[in-house]
C-alpha cells in the first residue's frame, strides 16, 4: 500500500518538475521563435560593436490585411528608412503585437512594469491611466527630450510655425509639458486648411427613376422618403425603404440639419462655446421631425444604435438616405444594385429656430500617441530618435514613398502612382513598393505624418461627389467630427470628473432621444427630462469643455 | 468483479471492523486521500488565491501602475466609497431590478427545459434517431453570439417573422425590436433555445446512472412509462437537479452580458440594461478600475450569500447539497 | 434496456416534440450554413431562408488555404487533449477523496474549493504571477492554470456520492487501497459524468480566446478561436481617418468578408460534432450498475 502511494507521489511530483523545467525552457527566445523579448534589460542601451545604440519599441501591426510590418525587409522604403537609423547611430529593436491583441498587452504590460519597452504606442491607455504614469515617472515628458537632446530637428518641427507645432500645444497638458507625441494629418484644399464632412446622402439613382427633385428643405426630404416608400423605388414590391442611419447618436445629419452639435456636450467651431444638443433652440422641432419619421414608418427603427443591423438595411436595398463622409465610395457596392448612386446633399434649412450646421473633420488632426519610458535610460537615443521621425526624409518616406516606385513628381507637384493612391495593396504587397504609412504608420509603430491636399481624393470619385465637396468647402457654421481636435490635455481632476459622469450621463441622453424619437415618451414632461440630464452633470461637463476650449484658443493660433 | 455481492453479505460484518479499526488506520486513510487532492489543491491555490489580492483595489482609488499593497508608497484607501457610488447611483435600482429579474425568468423559464428534454430523450425507442435529436439539441449551443443576437434581431424586426406571423392573425405589425416590455420575452427565449440542450447533457448522463432493474421491477409492477418516469428517473437525477438549481439560485446577479449587449438598443435600455451591461459601457469610457471591481465584488458577494443560503435549504427539504 | 414496451401514443407524442426540437435546433444550422456559401451582398441582408442564393466559396477557401490557420487549429487540439486529460485527472482525484466520511477537515477542503468559485483577484495580479512563473507567451499559459474546474470537481463528486458506499467498504476488507478502489471501481462506474465533463471541458477549451488575448502575445503558438477572432476583428476596421481609397478597399474587404462569422461557425463546429459520439455513447447508452453485479 506504501509503495503505491509512494510510487503516485513521487509520478506527481516528476509530472510537475517536468511541467516547470518545460515551461521555463519555452520562454527562452529559442523555442518561441519569434518572440524577442528583451531578455537583457539591463544593458539597454548600451552600444554595439559598431557604435549603434539600441532602443526597444513597441507597437500593434497595422491591421492591414496584406501588409505587415513583419515583412517589412521587401519594401523599398523601409530600407530608406533603415538608412537613418544606421545615419544616426540607432539600432531599433522591435517588439510587434497583433492589432487585436496590442490594447491588452499594452495595459497588462504596463500596469506590471513588465518587458516594458523604451518607446511605444500608448493610444490604449485612457487619459487618466497616462496621467498616472506620468506622476509615478513611468512616462517622460517628450518637451524635455526635444529641448535637451534634440540636434533642432524635433525642436523646429514642434516650434511656432512648425508643421507639428498644433499638435504639440494639443498634447500639452496643463503645467505645460508634452508627454507623448501623435500623429498628424492635415488637408488642404485650393491651398488653405480645407476639409471633407459627413452628410446625408440621398439614393440619386430613385430621383431621378422616380422624376424627384433634390430635397432642398427638411420638409422636401421628408416627401422625398415618403414618394420612395409609396412608388416602391427599389421595385421589390414592397413598401419598404426607409432612412438609414443612427437617430441615438448626435452625429446623424438630421440633428445639424436643426443646427444641433454632434456630442452631448460640443461646439460650433465658429462661435466656441462649449454647448450641449439638449440646450439647443433647434431640439424640440428635431424630435418632433424624426417622431413624424418614425411613425410613419420611414426610418428604420433596428438601426438605432448602428452597428450591423445598420449594414443590413443596406443590403436589403431599402436605404432612400444613409448618413456617411460625403465623398465615400463603399455604400453603394453594399447594396447589390449596380445603379445604386447615393448623392450627399447639404445641410437642409429645417426650422426657423436655427440655422443648419455642417459636421466637418477638422482640417488638422492630431490623434494616437506614441511615449518614452523610464526604461529609456539614454535620453539622447530618444532625442535622436525624435528627430528621425520629425525629419524630412521620414514625412516623405511614409506619405510618399520612393520616387519612381510609389510617386512622381509633375510639374513639381509630388502625385501618388496608381500602386499606392488606388490601395493596391496585395500588388503593392508582392512588389515590395509601399508607402510607409501603410507599412509602419497607421496607428501603429510610428506617427503617421500626412500633409496632403484635398484636391487627389477629389480627383477619384464621381462627378456629382466631387462637385458637392467643393461647393461645400466653405461652408459656415461648421462642428467639428471629433472634438478633441480641439482640446489641450485635461487635467487629473477633469478627467476623473469626466470619467464618473459620462456614462450615466449618456446613457440618460441616448435613452431619452430615442424614446422621445419612438414616441414612447411626451415631449410635454421637457423640463423634468432636462432636469434629469442636469442632475446627472450635464452642466459639469459642459462647463469642463469650455475650460478646455478656452486653453486651447490661448494655446493655438489657427 | 463480483465485489457487489461480497459488500452486501458483509456490510454488516465491516461496519463493526471499522470500528475496531485502529487510529493509525485512520491517519494512513487520510494521507492517502490528502496525497490524491494534494496537487491539485496546489495548484488551485497557486491560481487562484495568490492573485485574489487584487480584490483590495475595489477599496482604493486605483490606476494602473500603482501597487496593490504597500507599506512604502502612500495608497489612496477609500474604503467604501466605490460601493457607496454604485448604490446610490441614479441607475443602480434599475440595473438591480432588470438583471434579477432577467435571472428570475431564465430560471424560471429556461430550468427545467433540459430536465424535461432529457427526460423525453430517454423514452425515444431508437436509438439512432435519439443520438441524432441529441446532437441536433445542443448545435445552437456553437452559434456565436453575434450570429445569434443578428439572426433574432431580422426575425423580430417590424417586416421579420415573428410580425408576418403577428400579421397572420390580422393583429397590427409591432416594432418589438425597440419595445422594452419585449425585450425579456427575447431575451429569455433566445438564451434556452441556445442551451438547453447543452445543459440537458449532464442530466442525460445523470439517468444512465439509474440502476436498471429499478425499471425492470416497476415493470412487472405494471408501473406506465410516465409512472416509472415520475417515481424512478426524476428521483434518480435529483441529486443533480439540485446542485443545478443550488448553483443557478448563485447567479442570481450574473446575466449573459454578451447576448445582452447585441440584442439592446438605448430604447430598451428600461428593461435590458443589466449589471454587466453597465460595467461594460464603464469600460469604453476607460479607466476606473477600482469603480468595476467594486462592482463586481458587490454582485459576486450576494452570489456567494445565495448560494449559501439555497444550500442550505435544499439540505434541509431534500437532503443534497454542494458539498 | 430489458424493459419492451409495446409502441403507443406516449411514443407518437414523444417523436413529435423530438422532431419539433430537431427543426428550431437544425434549421438555424441550416441557416447558418447557407448564409455561409450565399452572394455576400444577399448574406449581408439575411434574406435567404431555403436555399443559397448566388453560390459564393470564398470565406471558407480564405480560411482553408491560410497556412497560419492550420497550425492554430494543431494547438487547438493539442490544448484540448492535454486540458482535457488534466481535467478529468484532478476532477477525479479532488472528488472522489471528498466523498469519504473520514476525511478530516472536509469543512475546509470545501470551503477552499467553494471560494475561488465566486472570487477572483482580476486581470492584473494574475497577469504578474503567470510572468513571474515564466508562463507569459508560452503554450504552459494555457494549459496549466487550466488544469483544473472546481464546478466539474463538485459534479464528479455529486456522481461519486450515488454510488453506493458497501463497494467501497467491501473492497477495503479486501485490502484495497484508496488508488485501487478509485481506479477500479468508482472510475470504471463514473464514465457517464466523465463523459460530461470531458465534453463540457472540449467545448470549453476550443471556444476559449481571452487567456490566449491575455497571455500570448506571440501568434504562433495561439489557438485557432485567436486567429478566427482576428480575421473577423480585421474586418470591422474603422473607416474614419484612412484616404479615400484606403477606406474603399477596406470598405469592399469588410463587405465582401462579412460572411465570414457564418463559415466559422461551420467550420468549427464541425470537429467537435464528430468528436461528439465518442463521449455520447456512455451517456445515451451508459454503464450500468448493473454490469458489475453480472
Amino acid at each position: 500500500m506504501e509503495k503505491k502511494l509512494w510510487r503516485y507521489l513521487s509520478v506527481t511530483l516528476a509530472v510537475l518538475l517536468m511541467m516547470g523545467v518545460l515551461s521555463a525552457c519555452a520562454t527562452s527566445p529559442q523555442t518561441t521563435g519569434s518572440s524577442n523579448k528583451n531578455k537583457s534589460k539591463g544593458s539597454n542601451q548600451a552600444a554595439d560593436k559598431a557604435g549603434s545604440k539600441t532602443i526597444h519599441i513597441m507597437g500593434p501591426e497595422t491591421g492591414n490585411p496584406h501588409i505587415h510590418f513583419k515583412d517589412r525587409e521587401k519594401y523599398s522604403s523601409w530600407k530608406e528608412f533603415q538608412k537613418l537609423f544606421k545615419e544616426k547611430g540607432l539600432n531599433p529593436k522591435f517588439e510587434v503585437v497583433a492589432n487585436d491583441q496590442y490594447q491588452t498587452t499594452l495595459q497588462t504590460r504596463m500596469a506590471s512594469a513588465t518587458d516594458m519597452p523604451d518607446f511605444l504606442n500608448v493610444t490604449g491607455l485612457g487619459d487618466d491611466t497616462i496621467l498616472n504614469f506620468v506622476d509615478k515617472g513611468t512616462i517622460l515628458p517628450v518637451n524635455q527630450i526635444i529641448d535637451e537632446h534634440s540636434d533642432g530637428t524635433a525642436k523646429q518641427f514642434f516650434a511656432e510655425g512648425g508643421k507639428g507645432a498644433r499638435s504639440n500645444a494639443l498634447n500639452a497638458a496643463e503645467n505645460g509639458n508634452v508627454y507623448w507625441i501623435s500623429q498628424i494629418q492635415a488637408t488642404t484644399y485650393d491651398g488653405k486648411p480645407g476639409s471633407t464632412n459627413q452628410v446625408i446622402s440621398v439614393r440619386k439613382d430613385w430621383l431621378d427613376k422616380l422624376n424627384l427633385e433634390v430635397p432642398k428643405t427638411a420638409d422636401d426630404f421628408y416627401h422625398m422618403l415618403k414618394a420612395f416608400r409609396e412608388k416602391d423605388a427599389n421595385g421589390n414590391g414592397q413598401q419598404d425603404e426607409v432612412l438609414a442611419f443612427n437617430p441615438a447618436a448626435w452625429n446623424n445629419g438630421i440633428a445639424q440639419w436643426f443646427g444641433l452639435v454632434n456630442e452631448i456636450s460640443c461646439f460650433v467651431i465658429e462661435d466656441g462655446k462649449a454647448v450641449s444638443p439638449w440646450y439647443q433652440p433647434g431640439i424640440k422641432d428635431y424630435f418632433k421631425y424624426l417622431n413624424k419619421l418614425a411613425k410613419e414608418g420611414l426610418m428604420d427603427t433596428s438601426t438605432i444604435g448602428g452597428g450591423d443591423p445598420l449594414d443590413q438595411v443596406i443590403a436589403e436595398n431599402k436605404a432612400g438616405a444613409i448618413f456617411d463622409y460625403c465623398m465615400q465610395t463603399w455604400q453603394e457596392p453594399g447594396t447589390g444594385d449596380p445603379d445604386a448612386a447615393y448623392l450627399p446633399i447639404g445641410p437642409l434649412k429645417a426650422t426657423d429656430a436655427a440655422e443648419p450646421i455642417l459636421a466637418i473633420e477638422p482640417p488638422y488632426l492630431s490623434y494616437n500617441r506614441w511615449a518614452f519610458t523610464k526604461e529609456c535610460k539614454d535620453l539622447d537615443v530618444a532625442g535622436t530618435l525624435l528627430d528621425i521621425l520629425c525629419s524630412d526624409k521620414y514625412m516623405e518616406l511614409t506619405q510618399w514613398g520612393i520616387e519612381g516606385e510609389t510617386y512622381e513628381v509633375k510639374d513639381g507637384e509630388k502625385k501618388l502612382l496608381p500602386i499606392a493612391l488606388n490601395a493596391s495593396w496585395e500588388q503593392a504587397a508582392k512588389e515590395g513598393k509601399e508607402i510607409g504609412d501603410l507599412i509602419w504608420a497607421n496607428g501603429s509603430i510610428f506617427p503617421k505624418r500626412r500633409f496632403v491636399p484635398m484636391e487627389n481624393e477629389i480627383s477619384i470619385v464621381p462627378e456629382y461627389k466631387a462637385e458637392f465637396q467643393r461647393n461645400i468647402i466653405d461652408y459656415h457654421p461648421t462642428t467639428p467630427l471629433g472634438k478633441e481636435n480641439y482640446f489641450p490635455v485635461p487635467t487629473q481632476e477633469q478627467v476623473q470628473r469626466r470619467l464618473e459622469l459620462n456614462t450615466d450621463l449618456g446613457t440618460q441622453s441616448s435613452q431619452l432621444a430615442t424614446q422621445l424619437i419612438l414616441g414612447q415618451i411626451s415631449m410635454d414632461d421637457w423640463d423634468s427630462h432636462i432636469q434629469s440630464l442636469k442632475d446627472l452633470g450635464l452642466d459639469e461637463i459642459l462647463k469642463i469643455d469650455q475650460t478646455l476650449l478656452d486653453r486651447y484658443k490661448k494655446n493655438v493660433k489657427d | 468483479m463480483n465485489a457487489g455481492t461480497a459488500a452486501q453479505k458483509n456490510s454488516r460484518a465491516s461496519e463493526k471492523r471499522f470500528q475496531k479499526m485502529h487510529r493509525s488506520g485512520l491517519l494512513r486513510e487520510n494521507a492517502e486521500l490528502y496525497a490524491m487532492m494534494l496537487p491539485t489543491l496546489i495548484i488551485i491555490f497557486l491560481f487562484c488565491y495568490i492573485p485574489i489580492y487584487g480584490i483590495l483595489i475595489a477599496f482604493q482609488d486605483y490606476s494602473p501602475g500603482m501597487p496593490f499593497f504597500s507599506f512604502t508608497q502612500d495608497i489612496k484607501w477609500v474604503g467604501l466609497k466605490h460601493f457607496k457610488r454604485f448604490i446610490s447611483g441614479p441607475f443602480f435600482g434599475r440595473i438591480m431590478t432588470n438583471t434579477i429579474s432577467l435571472s428570475f425568468l431564465n430560471l424560471l423559464f429556461g430550468f427545467w427545459p433540459p430536465i424535461l428534454f432529457a427526460l423525453l430523450l430517454n423514452e425515444v425507442r431508437s436509438v439512432r434517431f435519439k443520438k441524432f435529436t441529441q446532437t441536433a439539441s445542443y448545435l445552437p449551443y456553437f452559434i456565436s453570439a453575434v450570429v445569434v443576437a443578428g439572426m433574432v434581431l431580422s426575425f423580430v424586426k417590424t417586416d421579420g417573422l415573428v410580425n408576418n406571423i403577428i400579421a397572420l392573425f390580422g393583429e397590427s405589425r409591432k416594432s418589438l425590436n425597440t419595445e422594452p416590455k419585449a425585450f425579456p420575452v427575447i431575451y429569455t427565449i433566445t438564451n434556452i433555445w441556445k442551451s438547453f440542450g447543452f445543459n440537458s447533457i449532464l442530466y442525460l448522463s445523470a439517468i444512465t446512472g439509474i440502476d436498471p432493474s429499478l425499471y425492470e421491477s416497476a415493470y412487472l409492477d405494471g408501473a406506465t412509462r410516465w409512472q416509472s418516469m415520475w417515481h424512478i428517473t426524476l428521483p434518480g437525477i435529483k441529486p443533480t437537479i439540485s446542485i443545478m438549481l443550488i448553483m443557478a439560485v448563485g447567479s442570481l446577479l450574473s446575466s449573459n452580458t454578451d447576448l445582452i449587449l447585441l440584442l439592446y438598443s438605448p430604447a430598451t435600455y428600461p428593461t435590458a440594461d443589466v449589471i454587466g451591461t453597465y460595467v461594460y459601457r464603464l469600460g469604453i469610457e476607460g479607466g476606473q478600475f477600482s469603480y468595476t471591481t467594486a462592482i463586481g465584488l458587490l454582485s459576486t458577494v450576494i452570489n456567494f450569500l445565495m448560494v449559501f443560503a439555497s444550500n442550505k435549504a435544499s439540505d434541509k427539504i431534500a437532503g443534497y447539497s454542494l458539498w | 434496456m430489458t424493459v419492451k414496451r409495446k409502441f403507443n401514443a406516449g411514443d407518437i407524442v414523444i417523436n413529435l416534440v423530438m422532431i419539433l426540437v430537431c427543426f428550431i435546433t437544425l434549421y438555424p444550422m441550416y441557416y447558418v450554413f447557407i448564409l455561409s456559401i450565399s452572394d455576400p451582398v444577399v448574406a449581408a441582408s439575411m434574406k435567404v431562408y431555403f436555399y443559397p442564393r448566388g453560390l459564393y466559396f470564398r470565406s471558407y477557401s480564405i480560411l482553408a488555404t491560410d497556412g497560419k490557420m492550420w497550425r492554430a487549429y494543431g494547438y487547438t487540439i493539442f490544448y484540448v487533449v492535454a486540458n482535457t486529460l488534466l481535467v478529468l485527472l484532478t476532477s477525479i482525484t479532488c472528488a472522489y477523496p471528498l466523498t469519504s466520511k473520514k476525511l478530516m477537515g472536509r469543512k475546509f477542503v470545501v470551503a477552499f474549493l467553494l471560494v475561488p468559485m465566486y472570487f477572483g483577484g482580476g486581470l492584473i495580479p494574475s497577469f504578474l504571477l503567470i510572468s513571474k512563473l515564466g508562463l507569459y507567451n508560452t503554450v504552459w499559459a494555457l494549459i496549466i492554470p487550466s488544469c483544473f474546474n472546481i464546478w466539474y470537481i463538485i459534479l464528479t463528486r455529486t456522481f461519486f456520492v450515488g454510488i453506493p458506499e458497501s463497494l467501497r467498504e467491501s473492497a477495503q476488507i479486501d485490502g484495497a487501497n484508496n488508488f485501487t478502489i478509485l481506479s477500479r471501481i468508482y472510475v470504471p462506474l463514473s464514465k457517464p459524468i466523465l463523459a460530461v465533463v470531458g465534453i463540457y471541458t472540449i467545448v470549453g477549451v476550443w471556444n476559449s480566446w481571452f487567456t490566449s488575448n491575455v497571455y500570448q502575445p506571440d501568434t504562433s503558438i495561439q489557438p485557432l478561436q485567436m486567429y478566427l477572432r482576428r480575421v473577423l476583428v480585421q474586418q470591422t476596421v474603422d473607416l474614419t481617418k484612412l484616404s479615400q481609397a484606403e477606406a474603399e478597399a477596406m470598405a469592399r474587404l469588410k463587405l465582401s468578408n462579412n460572411q465570414l462569422k457564418y463559415s466559422m461557425i461551420i467550420f468549427t463546429t464541425l470537429p467537435v460534432i464528430f468528436t461528439y459520439p465518442f463521449f455520447q455513447k456512455y451517456f445515451v447508452k451508459g454503464v450500468m450498475l448493473g454490469s458489475l453485479k453480472g
